[in-house]
């Protein structure tokens, strides 16, 4: 299990007083340095899965492990979380909140001023470490949460949800910093919603459904199996005569002014020119993005098939 | 490291605390304002233990020797006289209703002649009007006093004959003074030194400091139960620290806390309540048995306080289960009435509550001259308490963290 960062064999989970298990003998292997997303709707497992990988749930049945140690074992030193609630205390100030996590990590003084000058820097906090963290805006608090747990330079991160609620430009501080830890060597699972985020950040994902894995797989490879086909396009004005002309491109409308097709990359010159005949006028065009939310919701619809066909 | 761990927690839980102004009121104001009161406002329950004399008018109808003997009488005893203006009884009822006077006694005509005439009640020419709000207690106290002064006061009568034919025999004098027939009176509270009476301040301070001392429970709980709610309790478990050292660093600000709070409480009584014309506290019995019942009534109410935090899921809850459970407590346990002056059967119900046996384990030092040994069982009784507690919260926890 070692060549893995973290691996998970058979890990089934039931919380008390529940009728079904939250998690059904999942199996990961989270490759050592890389950034892994993990994706599922609300209350697919994903947290009950964080916390069984930070050891802050038991593990019930099967095997985990942080490199060779089991999760069950003294991890605490080389992982750690981030939540997705404001886990601080917003009656103190940035900077104290910082120096009391440091401190309950057993930091030498000297040591917590470097990472938390360190962690500051990085989430862009050293501005506002005076002020209390009550005052803060969602982004910021969103900051101070990660910079917290960065303290302890951990070797695997967990992120729950770290960039939900919060201004794109928070958002993007964020998923700054995070590119930033990679060059580290730092292990991050990295649980979101948004899916352009988790297709930009992430090495391997895997998709939760209903306790059970149903996808486990490179981003890449994921991605090549839909082969990114998608071009979506906005015109200036509705234009109603497309439909014909685009009609071999299975494209689709809402009200003659959004359309979406599909078509290999090779032919996309030939609509663009099919389109400047009819005299469309593009606004907006997009090609290839939002593909992994398609391949997700696919997945998500598929489980749900088979679950109706069972 | 455990050491830096554990002074992180202290820190942050202080600053926490001293930036919680509700929570501060709560501790401090809340109990000193109830110690002020309450030992102002009950000093003249106890004023009769102590000494105080009862305020009482009376109209003086026969104007005789006697009656002015009876009247002196009450004026050397348990009364402060005050003579009406008026000489009917109703009207003297009417001033009775309106003034401040706890009784009304109304001498009529006829008392001194009376006096010698055994056949004669004196009922028909001694009437006592009580005030509405004076307690049966006092009433029960000054009418023996009325009693004891006019049956002397007839048996002088009486004799009055008897003491004449002995003075002209040149013979001793006879007259009838009770006073030779009252036992010595000690107060045992403080022992081997003179003392004065206990005061309202000496019992109201330990109960109120008792009662101040749980109320530590809402600030507490509501801390835990934000750390829940917030995710923080989540992220403490998987740092690399003990949750020991996460309770102790939690909970020493808390028992230092409590420690300010019953040094505040007996300065209060030592200090300000006599500044407000009241009685000072007496601090008797030893300073060790004071420190353990300090700290037994603490790890107590800390116990408490995480039992509460456990066991409610929001801050409101805990506020609720908090406050009332606290009010329960106190009032089956002697605080809000004292014990004494509870039917027997309440009596024995305070030993269910905590704060009694905190009360007593400082009644045992502050009014009985207590030592170490004489606190020792509450104090145990508060440990076992607070190590129930304790492992109550623990279970509870545990089972929380699972579901």
């Amino acid at each position: 299990m070692s060549s893995a960062a973290i691996a998970v064999r058979g890990v089934t989970h039931r919380y008390r007083g529940a009728t079904e298990d939250a998690l059904y003998g999942i199996d990961l292997q989270i490759p050592r340095g890389s950034i892994f997303g993990l994706l599922g709707p609300n209350g697919a497992g994903k947290s009950t899965l964080l916390n069984l990988l930070s050891g802050s749930l038991a593990l019930q049945r099967g095997e985990s492990a942080i490199g060779d140690t089991p999760t069950g074992g003294d991890i605490r030193s080389i992982t750690a979380i981030v939540p997705q609630e404001y886990a601080f205390y917003e009656d103190l100030s940035g900077r104290e909140n910082l120096e009391y996590f440091a401190g309950v990590c057993g930091l030498t003084r000297q040591r917590a001023a470097e990472r938390i000058a360190q962690c500051a820097e990085l989430c862009r906090l050293s501005a506002v470490l005076a002020q209390r963290a009550g005052h803060y805006s969602g982004g910021l608090k969103r900051r101070l949460n990660l910079a917290i747990g960065l303290l302890n330079a951990p070797h695997i991160l967990y992120l729950d949800e770290p960039t939900v609620g919060i201004d794109a430009e928070s958002r993007q501080y964020i998923v700054d910093a995070i590119h930033a830890l990679r060059s580290t060597g730092i292990t991050i699972v990295y649980t979101s919603h948004y899916m352009e985020e988790v297709e930009k950040l992430c090495d391997t994902l895997a998709i939760v459904d209903q306790g059970r894995i149903v996808a486990q797989d490179s981003m890449d490879a994921l991605l090549q199996r839909e082969g990114g086909r998608a071009l979506h396009l906005r015109l200036k004005t509705p234009m109603p005569a497309l439909q014909d002309a685009l009609a071999a491109y299975q494209a689709e409308h809402s009200d003659f002014r959004h359309w979406q097709l599909e078509l290999p990359v090779e032919q996309l010159s030939a609509v663009l020119q099919l389109l400047a005949a009819h005299g469309a006028q593009i606004e907006r065009l997009q090609y290839g993005i939002s593909r992994l939310e398609k391949i997700y919701l696919q997945l998500l619809a598929n489980g749900t098939d088979k679950d109706a066909g069972s | 490291m455990m050491l830096r761990q554990l002074t992180a927690g202290v820190r942050k839980e202080l600053v926490l605390l001293c930036r919680d102004w509700h929570a501060l009121g709560l501790l401090f104001v809340m109990p000193l304002a109830f110690v002020l009161v309450m030992s102002l406002a009950m000093q003249d329950q106890f004023a009769a233990r102590a000494g105080r004399k009862i305020s009482v008018v009376v109209a003086d109808n026969d104007g005789s020797e006697a009656s002015k003997a009876l009247v002196a009488a009450l004026q050397d005893g348990a009364a402060e006289i005050h003579l009406a203006d008026t000489p009917n009884v109703d009207e003297l009822k009417v001033v009775l209703r309106r003034g401040k006077s706890a009784f009304a006694v109304h001498i009529a005509a006829g008392y001194g002649a009376a006096l010698a005439n055994v056949q004669e009640p004196l009922a028909n020419h001694v009437v006592l009007a009580v005030a509405p709000d004076t307690s049966k207690q006092t009433e029960m106290i000054f009418l023996g006093t009325l009693r004891e002064i006019m049956a002397r006061e007839r048996l002088n009568a009486l004799f009055a004959p008897l003491a004449l034919l002995s003075r002209a025999q040149g013979g001793q004098d006879i007259a009838f003074d009770t006073d030779t027939a009252r036992p010595a009176v000690e107060y045992v509270y403080r022992a081997g030194k003179i003392s004065q009476a206990p005061s309202a301040v000496q019992q109201s301070v330990p109960a109120w400091l008792v009662f101040g001392t749980f109320f530590i429970v809402i600030p507490l709980s509501n801390t835990l139960i934000r750390e829940r709610q917030q995710g923080t309790a989540r992220r403490l478990r998987t740092l690399p620290v003990s949750q020991g050292v996460l309770l102790a660093g939690k909970l020493a600000p808390y028992f230092v806390v409590n420690q300010l709070q019953v040094a505040l409480m007996l300065l209060v009584g030592c200090f300000l309540v006599p500044a407000l014309g009241g009685e000072a506290l007496q601090l008797n019995g030893s300073l060790p048995a004071l420190v353990l019942a300090a700290i037994a009534v603490s790890f107590a109410a800390l116990g408490y306080a995480l039992l509460i935090a456990s066991i409610a899921r929001t801050t409101e809850q805990a506020s609720l289960l908090g406050g009332a459970g606290n009010l329960i407590l106190a009032a089956i346990g002697g605080i809000m009435v004292p014990k004494f002056v509870m039917p027997e059967a309440m009596q024995q119900l305070t030993a269910i509550s905590p704060m009694a046996w905190g009360l007593e384990g400082f009644l045992d030092v502050l009014l009985r001259d207590g030592k170490v040994g004489d606190v020792a069982n509450e104090a145990a009784a508060l440990l076992l308490f607070g190590i129930a507690m304790l492992a109550l919260a623990w279970f509870t926890q545990a089972r929380r963290a699972e579901s």
